[in-house]
């Protein structure tokens, strides 16, 4: 038997530790992509590289980290590594926050498993920039680090940010594998919510709302990121926020307000 | 008939060297195996228009992208106001210059695309002010200025705002010039300009480089367009498998009509 006000207070009236596990994986996936993006630059980089060496150590980094299941990665990370005296990670604490070893752990895996991905998603965008374009700013005597910034980067972000939205959304519910390693994020904290008091049924489709609510938020963040990378491809003006959200989540195209 | 637009008493002001603005001596450049530039030599004076014609790869194209160094050469020379744009030294072996000295030397010389290449994510505006800005450090309301002048000038003062893909090519290309001229260049390099458009959309083209050339800017212009020949050249100048094979420099009604060289080429191009 479903038993509903059981399911409403644990949905609408946070419990402490529960409020800690919602932020534990938002921030597991926040700082792992940033890692992630921080990593796939330089993988991209190196898969663009002139130098044959970058070019197959990006290529190999690639090949790995998008090859072994993030579960196997947090294991040998947390466990594995530890475990052959190579690199034991330790609690630390920023402020009254303490970051435990196995979020660490966590973090690491995510970041490097990002990187992977993150690299090919960014290489595609710096590839999809067309010749004249970058002709176009060198003639006009902008340096390379000018053209990178005003030109490439800007004109990538429109190829980079679809895929990038998708690998986000991806990570967001990978985050929960770190349950395996210990870390208290929604899934772990959930499973022993429901070792106490035996409501599992309740409690998961909290759970599954939970993840729901965060990848929903994260498809309005991400279509109010695209509209406004496609500016340039509407002549009928900015659109409202209602309008861009709305074209997002029921998938027509958002550049179907006319162009030349 | 075309009359050089600097004043004759500015003329005896100057020195020959200042009035030289491209030397070109001895300019090859290979392709892998493919030999395209065999030995060009060619000098452009201030305020000369400078039409260089040809059929398709005879390296004209090639040449005018190795003035600003789009291109590198393997041998010879090309100086712009008496400096090389891409190398420290010059000679037997060619010593590059670092992209950032590259890149700067570039900004004195302005440089317009068959296909236009306008930024596409940047408004008209922006496509005009970003080069007066991030590489002439001017300030951004100067910027804008400088720009909305510019775009006045080419008769697109009501399309400042617009995003390129809203333009028709002669609108892109009449900004392409305008982004090109923000910079204020001593030199202007044209490559097929209106290859990309129709004869209406070229006619604009046309007449904005016209004026270009009252005002006394020098120029070079690859292109097949007899109009740029007719209305604004002041040389023409045929390349033919990497050499140049003619020029002209007193461009009279006559020569045009000439069914040798140049003039046949011309005729037969129309």
């Amino acid at each position: 038997m479903f038993d509903w006000k059981f399911f409403l207070l644990h949905i609408f009236k946070l419990s402490p530790a529960y409020g800690a596990a919602l932020l534990t994986t938002i921030g597991l996936a926040i700082v792992g992509q940033v890692l992630g993006i921080i990593i796939g630059g330089f993988v991209s980089m190196g898969r663009l590289s002139r130098s044959r060496t970058f070019r197959w150590t990006a290529a190999i980094y690639t090949w790995f980290f998008r090859g072994v299941p993030e579960l196997v990665l947090m294991v040998i990370l947390f466990t594995g590594v530890a475990a052959a005296g190579l690199l034991r990670f330790d609690d630390f604490a920023i402020g009254s926050f303490t970051v435990s070893a196995s979020l660490q752990a966590a973090i690491v895996a995510i970041g490097l498993r990002e990187g992977a991905y993150m690299g090919e998603i960014i290489r595609n965008g710096l590839q999809s920039v067309s010749k004249g374009q970058v002709e176009a700013a060198r003639a006009l005597g902008m340096s390379p680090m000018r053209v990178m910034w005003k030109i490439i980067i800007p004109q990538a972000m429109r190829v980079i940010v679809p895929p990038f939205g998708n690998d986000f959304n991806v990570m967001l519910k990978v985050t929960s594998l770190a349950s395996v390693i210990g870390v208290p994020e929604l899934f772990l904290t959930t499973q022993t919510f429901s070792a106490q008091n035996f409501r599992v049924f309740e409690l998961f489709i909290g759970l599954a709302i939970n993840y729901l609510l965060l990848t929903t938020a994260w498809s309005v963040i991400q279509s109010l990121i695209e509209a406004r990378l496609r500016r340039h491809e509407s002549i009928a003006g900015r659109r409202t926020f209602l309008r861009t959200v709305q074209a997002h989540l029921i998938g027509t195209s958002a550049t179907d307000t006319g162009s030349a | 008939m075309i009359a050089s637009a600097t004043p004759v008493e500015d003329i005896q002001h100057m020195t020959s060297s200042d009035l030289i603005v491209v030397e070109a001596t001895g300019v090859h450049k290979w392709f892998g195996p493919l030999h395209v530039l065999k030995g060009i030599d060619l000098s452009v004076s201030r305020g000369e228009v400078v039409c260089i014609v040809g059929p398709s790869g005879s390296g004209k194209s090639t040449f005018l992208r190795t003035i600003n160094h789009l291109e590198p050469i393997n041998r010879g020379s090309i100086l712009v106001n008496g400096h090389s744009v891409g190398y420290a030294s010059i000679g037997e072996k060619p010593i590059p210059k670092r992209e950032a000295r590259i890149a700067h030397s570039r900004r004195d010389i302005g440089m317009v695309f068959q296909q236009f290449n306008l930024f596409w994510h940047m408004t008209l505006l922006d496509n005009v002010s970003v080069g007066p800005q991030t590489v002439l450090g001017l300030s951004k309301n100067d910027a804008r200025d400088r720009a909305a002048a510019l775009l006045n000038k080419v008769g697109l003062g009501d399309k400042m705002e617009a995003y390129p893909q809203s333009l028709s090519g002669g609108q892109q290309q009449r900004g392409a010039i305008a982004r090109a001229l923000a910079m204020e260049p001593k030199l202007m390099l044209f490559d097929e300009p209106t290859s990309a458009l129709d004869p209406d959309m070229s006619r604009e083209v046309v007449s904005v480089v016209e004026k270009l050339a009252k005002d006394g800017m020098t120029m070079i212009i690859v292109s097949h367009e007899m109009s740029f020949v007719r209305r604004a050249a002041t040389r023409i100048v045929m390349m033919n498998g990497g050499i140049v094979t003619e020029e002209l420099r007193d461009i009279r009604a006559a020569d045009l009509s000439n069914t040798n060289g140049i003039g046949a080429y011309l005729n037969a191009t129309l």
